[in-house]
């Protein structure tokens, strides 16, 4: 059998570790904590949406099954629309299932419950929803009309998350049925679908029992970073890998290293058990924001150390034989002792430049430019990839597929 | 006289005026020591006013250092309306009544003067979490369009953006590419018109 170590456990780490196993190959995930994956909001895309004229192409098949194994996400079928905390409509090509796809709907009334809890401006925010161009497109409206949906009035400081957790209990999904029936008695507009404050669930989506309970659709509208979907994600992503077999080792890789087998070493690992030699290695690190590549401006070291003032900008935070790159093509250390200038490379100066599409340079199915046979590295820690959770999802179940095949 | 802090402008011009006034010799006696500054007329109990209107300690202090006795004017709006007691801006913090005390009397007319008047938006955070609802209610209270108001909210996330790319750290350049995700992902980087 073929051994397969993944490091990174954000969607492109969970994609190739399911993806290897679906292949047949006993896959060890090692992984130190959350990272992008469990800060996302719930609408995924392949091609960044708010970028023109960008066709996305379809899944492929191994991706689809991670979304399947994963079983919190839609995906199939023609694009959603999600209402964001922001005040916008927006296409996404996916949707975690807790949030409410707009998508179906035309000439229909949304209702907007209004709930005297912090980050739910429910007038506000239907007439900001109400005036985007998606919403006039399709004719739809939001209305608002109150509904007592706060139990206890420690609620009223609690984080999404938290209020997500609440609602994990069918009881008070049934509670919350019931307070949306008393609002549409006292005058709710007779509506197609429910808008609601982040909050249905953190174990796995309640929008569809909700929904059930109610007679028409009801979700979430998509919250920031800390939001629950991200963790939906996580405990989605702890269900499937726990289906599939895969064992998992909570700690960090400094280093990666081949002598016929690839082995890595821990963090701090000195007197533990070594870790089995891997056939092959997927790195889903992560980039910037997971941790898996670093920024480093040498300005203030030049003068202790010249070979870190000789040092590319964008760098892996482990040890292995790979490069940093983009456009395919290797990084050099800047030509300036002071380090690049920042507005050449860091958005929003620089829009799709090195902090955005930086990373390990890829070859086909994400296997690592330059290095022995069976290193690939998928999501953001791959360069020239798009920074999204599809992407992600799609490059990491390809290298977990590749990983097995090695 | 070039430049100064604003804590420190009143000093300056208390010790310049006593230069030109030892050439001048006039007859009045200076009052800069003794005319309180707007809000500094009398000490406000912000552990109380917190309670009084149910501001989490932290937000009810941060509210009585910027704005003086001047709070009980953002407390009375609250009173009015309770729902203003909420957090805007977390990172200061800021709450709503004073984002709207900042827009009805102290002319703030875009993101940047509230950030101005209140630092909301200026914390760890850049406004990330903040911008887009600051935008809803500048709209609301001045009547601009949805579509205006969220331009506003990108141009300022842009624009704070843009100012700290000078420190851009390892750490900073981690938070960069955080506010970035979140700004494609719950507003889009671009106008779509």
């Amino acid at each position: 059998v073929i051994q397969v170590l993944v490091v990174g456990s954000g969607i492109a780490g969970t994609a190739a570790a399911l993806a290897a196993s679906r292949a047949g190959a006993r896959v060890t995930m090692i992984a130190l904590g959350p990272g992008a994956s469990s800060l996302a909001g719930g609408a995924l895309d392949l091609a960044p949406w708010d970028a023109h004229g960008e066709a996305a192409p379809d899944l492929e098949e191994d991706a689809l099954a991670v979304v399947d194994a994963l079983d919190a996400f839609d995906v199939r079928g023609p694009s959603r629309i999600v209402a964001t905390l922001a005040g916008i409509l927006r296409p996404a090509r996916g949707v975690d299932r807790a949030l409410l796809d707009l998508g179906p709907l035309h000439d229909a009334t949304v209702w907007v419950p209004s709930v005297d809890w912090p980050r739910w401006d429910a007038p506000l925010l239907a007439r900001f929803w109400s005036d985007s161009a998606e919403a006039g497109a399709r004719r739809l409206v939001f209305m608002t009309a109150p509904a007592h949906m706060i139990e206890r009035s420690e609620e009223l400081a609690m984080a999404e998350a938290d209020m997500a957790a609440l609602h994990d209990s069918p009881a008070r999904i049934a509670w919350l049925a019931s307070r949306l029936e008393e609002g549409k008695k006292a005058g709710a507009p007779a509506a197609s679908a429910v808008l609601l404050p982040p909050w249905l669930g953190l174990e796995r989506s309640r929008a569809e029992a909700l929904a059930l309970a109610v007679g028409v659709p009801c979700g979430e509208a998509m919250s920031g970073p800390g939001g629950p979907s991200g963790l939906r994600f996580e405990r989605a992503r702890d269900r499937a890998l726990a289906a599939s077999g895969v064992e998992r080792v909570l700690g960090q890789v400094t280093s990666l290293a081949y002598d016929g087998a690839w082995r890595a070493t821990l963090a701090g690992g000195a007197g533990g058990e070594p870790l089995a030699a891997f056939d092959a290695v997927v790195l889903a690190t992560g980039g910037l924001l997971g941790g898996g590549l670093a920024y480093r401006p040498m300005s203030g070291a030049l003068a202790a150390d010249p070979r870190a003032a000789a040092a590319p900008l964008l760098t892996a935070t482990l040890d292995a034989p790979l490069l940093v790159g983009m456009r395919g093509a290797p990084l050099r250390p800047p030509s300036s002792l002071f380090g690049g200038a920042p507005e050449s490379h860091a958005w929003p100066f620089a829009p799709g430049s090195l902090l955005e599409r930086g990373g390990v340079l890829v070859e086909d199915e994400g296997r690592v430019r330059g290095a022995p046979r069976g290193l690939l590295a998928a999501g953001e820690f791959a360069a020239d990839a798009p920074r999204t959770w599809l992407s992600a999802l799609s490059t990491g179940a390809r290298a977990g597929r590749a990983a097995a095949g090695a | 006289m070039i430049g100064g802090k604003l804590a420190s402008y009143r000093l300056f011009a208390e010790e310049m005026s006593t230069l030109i006034a030892k050439e001048l010799a006039p007859s009045t006696r200076c009052t800069t020591h003794t005319s309180p500054l707007p809000g500094g007329d009398r000490a406000l109990d912000a552990r109380a006013l917190g309670a009084d209107l149910g501001v989490t300690p932290v937000a009810a202090r941060r509210l009585v250092y910027r704005q003086g006795s001047r709070a009980a004017r953002v407390a009375e709006r609250v009173r009015r309306s309770p729902r203003e007691r909420v957090v805007v801006c977390a990172c200061e913090p800021v709450i709503e009544a004073e984002v709207r005390h900042a827009v009805k009397e102290e002319m703030a007319e875009t993101i940047e003067d509230v950030a101005r008047r209140t630092r909301l938006g200026l914390g760890a955070c850049g406004g990330m979490r903040c911008a887009a609802r600051c935008a809803q209610i500048l709209a609301e209270e001045l009547g601009h369009s949805p579509r205006e108001a969220l331009g506003g909210a990108r141009r300022f996330l842009t624009r704070q953006a843009k100012m700290r790319v000078v420190a851009l750290g390892p750490a900073q350049a981690r938070q960069e590419a955080l506010a970035l995700a979140e700004l494609s992902a719950s507003l889009g980087t671009k106008d779509r018109g």
